[in-house]
């Protein structure tokens, strides 16, 4: 056989091989996607978190690295129920950290739980844009706004929205609830586009967590009727991910328990979970 | 008609990829049939969010379509026109929206006319205020979608023959009448089918409505919204509604094969 | 000498292009000829109204169509000159009927529906399409084409009738008779001409009198027995070089 021949056929197997290489690594890559690959190493512990908790869990995350600098954590952030619908289709998480507990429940009641603790807890707050501060006084003054934005029902900051409004109307009369529903422009997906938007002063006014309008100096916090006052919990849950229970989101998940991650939640303006 | 070759053979791997691809693109709606049941159809047909929805999109989307034909049809005429570095770069300029993610043209849309926006103050002088309304979802439509019109109309346009519209115009029809009896007929297959594309790239705008006009049922929420909507409640609902906007897909497609069939036919006798 | 039905110049001049030309139309049918690129079309489609940047004096039986020196122009849907392009330019969404009655349309919207379809179809029947009156354009076969266009181009009763390579899209066979039809049709027409050809079969039989154009200038004008004893360039030798003559 002669040289290029060889070479030819050299050539062609090699270009086979290529291709098969490449489609491995495609494969590999998806496969990488769909499943975690199993590092013994560094196996980082997967977050799914409210993202009324962005600041503080990257806050969180900064503290327990510098405890324990062996683990790697990778954050995730959405509305609550955006989340959980995501670990209800096989999301691979170790933590889910949650605004309401309807969400919490519905995990546990599927098993897919293995503890849940409340580590702190938040409060609802009606927020307007800061050109509005002088105006609002009281209650009749929330009439004047023009766009009242509010999470989606099954948002939980949409939830405790509706709540709020019940007890609302039981202080204020149907009359005034109603005038004020008719104001509502929109049904945002989760709490930090609520916030945007009244800060960008596309909409006057939307309910958050008291934490999300906390130094900022573009919103102005609406002082609520006393009986219309909620406070919300925070939910974090250990989930059950195959057979293995990982370690490393243990630690973590006491961590977020132990003092110096309390002291962060607080820095944050969380309130203890054992208050009243 | 005779293609470039008679045979197009692959090679193993090359059917391989192409299956492969083939699987990839047509599992989701395969799924989506497949995992949806007729209870689940029931239920999600005689949901209240649905019919507000494919109202409001129905109507959002066709009200759009005729403000991009309108519009478009002009500037589309115009960029048909001989190479001048002006027509470059307005056309170059009108693929933007196509290259830019739909949420990125949202946050500009409020930049543009939010209230905190460029226009606002003037707009909310006369009265007018734009975000969280039909208004919103129907220029965040246009904007996204212009573009495959009036790409899909010039190059229908540059195919009509300069010659016969000089006839046209020396048989004594003033430019007007020469491009609507003859330059407008003679492109009508083209426009329609860039038509048909801009539509359904209509029906299915999320990202700038999401940010632009919000979510409101009945007033900003359409198909697309509510089915992310419905996601976060309901998958069984999700899958039903995304069913519902597939179909409608399907049907503007077909309409699409049969319009591509005509004019193959009446080009080919 | 009889006076002429049109005189037409033009001075033209794009980058490396230049064209400067004057032709007048003294006899029924005038030929042009000349290579591929010699800028033929170009003058037809300035004559029709096309203009591009350049100096042109028209004038057209008596009056002045467009002249670059008074700045007068007349707007190509006010002229009445008869343009059928190479491929004939049919509008493909409409029937024959419809083709032909366009121009009566534009020019004569008050024309009673009546008379507009009587002269339509003496029209077609002139060019012996009246069976095919009701029939699709692209249905039609490359003579029909040929002549309705020409009864479209005729329907406006233009001052001035300019064929461009009539018998480019007909196949070889058949040229012949679909010749003598044309040639029938322009003598009935009874109107000044100018035909762009470059097949020698149609100047001999159509065209009275022959200008050549050669790189953008005319290189010899006269009758084509003259310019065969005579030629003035190789072209034209070439060209008069044919087993018709």
């Amino acid at each position: 056989m002669n040289v290029l021949v060889k070479t030819k056929m050299l050539k062609r197997r090699l270009s086979k091989l290529c291709v098969a290489v490449e489609l491995s690594v495609c494969i590999g890559f998806m496969v990488g996607c769909a499943k975690e690959t199993k590092n013994a190493d560094v196996t980082p512990i997967s977050l799914l978190i409210a993202s009324s908790m962005t600041d503080v869990f990257r806050a969180l995350e900064v503290g327990f690295l510098a405890q324990e600098p062996n683990h790697k954590l990778r954050l995730s952030f959405g509305g609550s129920q955006a989340l959980r619908t995501q670990i209800e289709h096989g999301a691979q998480a170790d933590i889910f950290v949650s605004a309401n507990t309807e969400h919490m429940d519905a995990l546990e009641a599927q098993k897919r739980l293995k503890t849940v603790t409340q580590f702190a807890k938040n409060q609802v707050v009606l927020v307007t844009h800061a050109k509005h501060k002088n105006t609002m006084k009281s209650h009749q003054d929330l009439l004047k706004i023009e766009r009242l934005i509010l999470g989606a029902k099954d948002v939980p900051i949409g939830a405790y929205a509706r709540v709020i409004f019940d007890q609302l109307e039981r202080i204020y009369g149907d009359g005034f609830i109603s005038a004020l529903r008719s104001r509502i422009v929109s049904h945002e997906h989760n709490v930090r586009v609520v916030r945007t938007k009244i800060e960008m002063d596309e909409a006057d006014a939307g309910f958050v967590y008291r934490t999300d309008a906390m130094n900022r100096p573009k919103l102005n916090v609406f002082a609520l009727p006393p009986g219309s006052q909620i406070s919300t919990p925070c939910l974090i849950g250990l989930l059950n991910r195959g057979h293995s229970i990982n370690e490393s989101a243990q630690r973590f998940y006491n961590y977020v328990l132990s003092e110096s991650g309390q002291a962060i939640l607080k820095a944050h303006h969380f309130l203890p979970a054992g208050d009243p | 008609m005779t293609g470039r070759f008679q045979h197009n053979p692959l090679t193993k791997t090359g059917l391989a990829a192409a299956i492969t691809l083939l699987f990839l693109l047509l599992l989701p709606v395969l799924a989506l049939v497949l995992t949806s049941s007729v209870d689940a159809v029931k239920a999600g047909v005689s949901n209240t969010l649905l019919m507000p929805a494919l109202t409001l999109t129905l109507k959002t989307s066709l009200l759009s379509l005729v403000i991009i034909v309108v519009l478009g049809t002009p500037l589309a005429w115009w960029l048909s026109g001989p190479a001048k570095p002006c027509r470059t770069v307005v056309s170059t300029l009108i693929q933007l929206p196509i290259v830019i993610p739909p949420a990125v043209m949202g946050i500009g849309l409020l930049q543009a006319f939010g209230r905190g926006g460029l226009f606002g103050p003037s707009l909310t002088e006369i009265g007018l205020s734009i975000p969280f309304t039909g208004t919103a979802v129907v220029i965040a439509q246009v904007v996204v979608s212009a573009p495959f019109y009036i790409q899909a109309a010039t190059n229908s346009f540059r195919g009509v023959d300069s010659d016969m519209m000089l006839v046209a115009r020396t048989l004594g029809a003033s430019p007007r009448r020469a491009f609507f009896l003859v330059a407008l007929p003679a492109a009508r297959p083209g426009l329609v089918i860039g038509a048909a594309l801009a539509w359904s790239r209509a029906l299915g705008e999320f990202g700038a409505t999401l940010l632009f006009a919000g979510n409101l049922a009945g007033v900003t929420q359409t198909m697309p919204l509510a089915i992310f909507s419905a996601f976060e409640s309901d998958s069984q609902l999700a899958v039903v509604f995304s069913l519902i906007l597939a179909a409608l897909g399907i049907i503007i497609l077909s309409f699409l094969l049969m319009v591509t069939r005509l004019r193959n036919q009446t080009r080919s006798t | 000498m009889k006076s002429s039905h049109w005189r037409f110049s033009t001075q033209l001049s794009q980058g490396d292009y230049r064209l400067s030309v004057t032709m007048e139309g003294r006899h029924r049918v005038t030929a042009l000829i000349g290579p591929n690129g010699s800028g033929k079309t170009t003058i037809l489609r300035a004559m029709a109204g096309m203009t591009k940047n350049g100096c042109i004096e028209f004038e057209l039986q008596g009056g002045t169509i467009e002249s670059t020196a008074t700045k007068t122009t007349t707007p190509i849907h006010e002229r009445r000159i008869g343009y059928m392009p190479q491929g004939y330019g049919l509008f493909p969404s409409m029937t024959a009927r419809q083709n032909v009655a366009f121009g009566l349309d534009a020019r004569y919207p008050k024309l009673p529906r009546a008379q507009r379809t009587d002269r339509v179809t003496e029209l077609l029947r002139a060019v012996d399409c009246e069976q095919q009156a009701a029939r699709a354009v692209q249905r039609l076969s490359g003579g029909e084409k040929q002549r309705v266009a020409l009864a479209r181009a005729l329907a406006i009763e233009p001052q001035l009738l300019l064929l461009d390579e009539p018998m480019a899209a007909m196949d070889v066979a058949s040229r012949t008779s679909i010749r003598l039809v044309l040639k029938q049709m322009i003598d009935t027409a009874n109107c000044p001409t100018l035909l762009v050809s470059h097949d020698l079969r149609d100047v001999a039989a159509l065209a009275d009198y022959v200008y050549v154009l050669e790189n953008g200038a005319i290189t010899q004008a006269g009758r084509l027995d003259e310019l065969a004893r005579q030629p003035c360039s190789a072209f034209i030798a070439e060209f008069c070089q044919s087993p018709v003559l």
